[in-house]
């Protein structure tokens, strides 16, 4: 476990820095508000709508997209790792785990699901 | 050590996950969910699955988050109606709690965790004979649980499938160029000369 003391002290560090910016500027900054001031404002205009809006559908397929691959590379990992241990059986495995997802890549460019119009 | 900061950790796990239901916000709970994941993948370092640890920061809260984001911004849920149905699906909600309380504690009262792999070998002796955690799990998951592994990836095949059927809309107006299309065009039929 004493390997993962840096990254507690960094964590430590990269609150107190982040928390003393806010603190230190919310206690020396002078306040001048008013109304007009803390409002929302969108270019000088009010704000036209919520800023939560809808947006297209395809955002969302890209990132499941991303998902499936970024699961795909994380199954790599631990193969690389062992890669002199698993045998040709675990290469053929993986080469079979392989196509079935290119399959699905295939799929995916064939139906244009990555184009962008 | 280790006692002192598993209990502190779970307990912030605790905390946070009930601020993932009770905060009014959505995206606050959202924020709070990443927070949980981060508590979790600690908890998975304590008890040495550093290859876990690090899936979980990668996966879920690199890109699960993502996509929780995306559904709150997509549904546009206003705050005061989430309020409202509370105490109307509230006795419907605790009754589902207490059967999947009470599944989840038949299912595990008498289970003991066995070694299903065929080879004689076991996790923590692995690491205790100096295998890093990544490599002893690279050892089992491609041979000894094959059909669970390629479970896994038709799994994914199905995802990738499914989410393209469901959000790629064909009558989409998408102007995209056809270039077999253009070249197959025949001149004289295409161009008029009058």
């Amino acid at each position: 476990m004493i390997e993962y003391l840096p990254i507690i002290i960094f964590l430590f560090m990269a609150t107190a820095i982040s928390l003393g910016a806010i603190l230190f500027s919310l206690v020396l900054g002078k306040k001048n508000l008013y109304k007009e001031k803390v409002s929302t404002y969108e270019c000088g205009f009010e704000p036209f709508q919520d800023s939560r809006s809808k947006f297209e559908v395809k955002f969302y397929l890209v990132a499941i997209l991303f998902i499936i691959f970024d699961l795909e590379i994380i199954f790599l990992f631990p193969w690389a790792v062992a890669f002199d241990q698993v045998g040709l059986f675990g290469f053929l495995s993986m080469m079979f785990f392989l196509l079935v997802l290119t399959i699905g890549f295939a799929y995916e460019w064939m139906k244009g699901a990555l184009d962008w119009s | 050590m280790n006692i002192i900061a598993f209990y502190i950790i779970s307990s912030i796990t605790v905390l946070s996950c009930l601020s993932v239901v009770f905060s009014s916000n959505p995206v606050h709970s959202v924020l709070f969910l990443i927070f949980t994941f981060f508590n979790v993948s600690i908890l998975f370092l304590l008890s040495n699955a550093e290859f876990l640890a690090m899936t979980l920061i990668i996966v879920y809260v690199g890109a699960v988050a993502v996509l929780f984001l995306f559904v709150v911004m997509m549904l546009n849920i206003n705050e005061v109606l989430i309020k409202e149905g509370f105490l109307k699906y509230f006795p419907f909600g605790f009754i589902l709690i207490t059967i999947f309380l009470l599944e989840l504690f038949f299912v595990f009262k008498d289970i003991t965790l066995k070694n299903t792999s065929s080879s004689k070998m076991n996790i923590s002796e692995l690491l205790n004979k100096g295998n890093t955690n990544t490599e002893s799990i690279g050892m089992f998951l491609y041979t000894d649980f094959f059909i669970v592994f390629q479970i896994s990836g038709f799994l994914l095949l199905v995802a990738m499938i499914g989410a393209i059927v469901l959000a790629k809309n064909e009558n989409l107006n998408i102007k995209s160029q056809k270039i077999i299309y253009q070249k197959s065009l025949d001149k004289k039929r295409v161009i008029k000369l009058k």
